[in-house]
């Protein structure tokens, strides 16, 4: 993509993030936005090839989009309303570790009828149980994600929050019945937890535990997904891998989800005057 | 682990030391694309840091009184063909901010070297 096309997905990010806010706020970070674009350009055309930079543009774009999503709502509406008051991290950590709780517990539990009745895990009561604990597992464990990601954007590693948001969204539409979820998830939520052990936030022994069942849940889900193993063909074996996988991958997120469940993890922002 | 209150994290140290190396240069001020090229290379790093993450860290240090900024004339840009900048300035609250970074940094290798040798 040349360097003006990539400016222009630029161009319609920012005025879709800063939709809503005051016209004064709106017009300073899309001129600043522009400004660095034009320098950048500017920069290209007396050095590098147009195509490194568009390439370069769309690679800033993506890897800020998160900070960008975290910087839109710090902002005050636009609308006249009640004077915004800082949030409380405190209560803000506690609540995403005990949503990771939560869903990894209800995770942990809809992974077991399945196993245990096949097919006939999705009816009758026993159906309403799992498709519920799916749905309350699939929830929590993508909102417990993207609360990592936002709650930490500021030094997380871009591809990391890239990865989690990604990772958080298709989470959320794992509980709709996009069974991709169930491998993106896991990929998102492990380069999260990487991070944070690296940032020394996660233990680093939760976040091998982590990883591990998330791979492991990944590599497992993506041959049956892809058909490249049939589902209705794949041995017995591989189900049984899979569910000790899915059931460490949700135990791993009740740990974290435990260990930090004081709150502390929360980056503060700084204090308004 | 807690982050203290205005304890900076490693993009914003970055984003200081970039500001005094500007300076140092004989420069007052400078834009967020020049801070991003000189943040790019202090820290050896192949690509410019990302819009978002730039510029939320710079909304940051500007609150925290670490940097301040101005906007510039309209009609220089305008003479010039290009769009508005936005100039930042090292704050003296900032040099200090960095000054307690870099000692703390120090500090921490410190300690790692001591660690190493007794092992």
């Amino acid at each position: 993509m040349n360097a003006e096309r990539s400016a222009a997905v630029v161009r319609r990010w920012v005025a879709a993030y800063t939709r809503g806010l005051p016209a004064e706020v709106r017009r300073d970070r899309a001129d600043e936005i522009e400004s660095d674009l034009w320098s950048e350009i500017a920069d290209a055309a007396a050095g590098s090839g147009e195509g490194a930079v568009g390439k370069d543009i769309l690679v800033r774009l993506l890897l800020g989009m998160p900070a960008d999503i975290r910087w839109r709502f710090d902002q005050p509406p636009g609308a006249p309303g009640p004077v915004p008051t800082v949030g409380d991290p405190t209560m803000y950590a506690r609540n995403i570790s005990m949503i990771s709780v939560i869903g990894g517990a209800a995770w942990a539990i809809w992974i077991a009828p399945a196993i245990l009745f096949g097919d006939n895990a999705w009816v009758g009561t026993i159906g309403m149980i799992t498709m519920f604990t799916l749905l309350i597992g699939s929830l929590g464990l993508s909102l417990a994600t993207l609360g990592f990601v936002f709650g930490n954007i500021d030094r997380l590693h871009g591809i990391a929050s890239l990865l989690g948001a990604i990772g958080g969204g298709f989470g959320l539409l794992l509980a709709g019945g996009v069974y991709w979820g169930m491998v993106l998830l896991p990929v998102g939520s492990a380069a999260v937890m990487w991070n944070l052990a690296r940032l020394r936030v996660v233990s680093s022994k939760l976040a091998w535990a982590h990883a591990g069942s998330s791979v492991a849940t990944s590599l497992l889900a993506l041959p049956l997904l892809t058909n490249l193993i049939p589902p209705a063909s794949a041995g017995v074996a591989v189900f049984v891998l899979l569910a000790l996988a899915l059931e460490g991958y949700a135990l791993s997120w009740i740990a974290v989800g435990w260990s930090l469940r004081a709150g502390t993890w929360m980056q503060e922002e700084p204090a308004t005057t | 682990m807690r982050r203290k209150s205005g304890a900076l994290i490693p993009l914003e140290v970055s984003i200081l030391e970039a500001s005094a190396e500007v300076r140092r240069s004989g420069q007052a001020e400078v834009h967020g694309y020049e801070l991003a090229k000189v943040v790019r290379d202090l820290r050896h790093a192949r690509r410019l840091t990302a819009y978002g993450t730039l510029y939320k860290a710079l909304n940051r240090l500007e609150r925290q009184g670490y940097l301040a900024s101005r906007w510039e004339e309209p009609q220089i840009a305008a003479d010039e063909g290009r769009p508005r900048r936005r100039f930042y300035r090292l704050t003296l609250e900032g040099e200090i901010a960095l000054n307690e970074a870099r000692a703390e940094a120090r500090r921490t290798s410190a300690g790692r070297a001591a660690a190493a040798t007794v092992e």
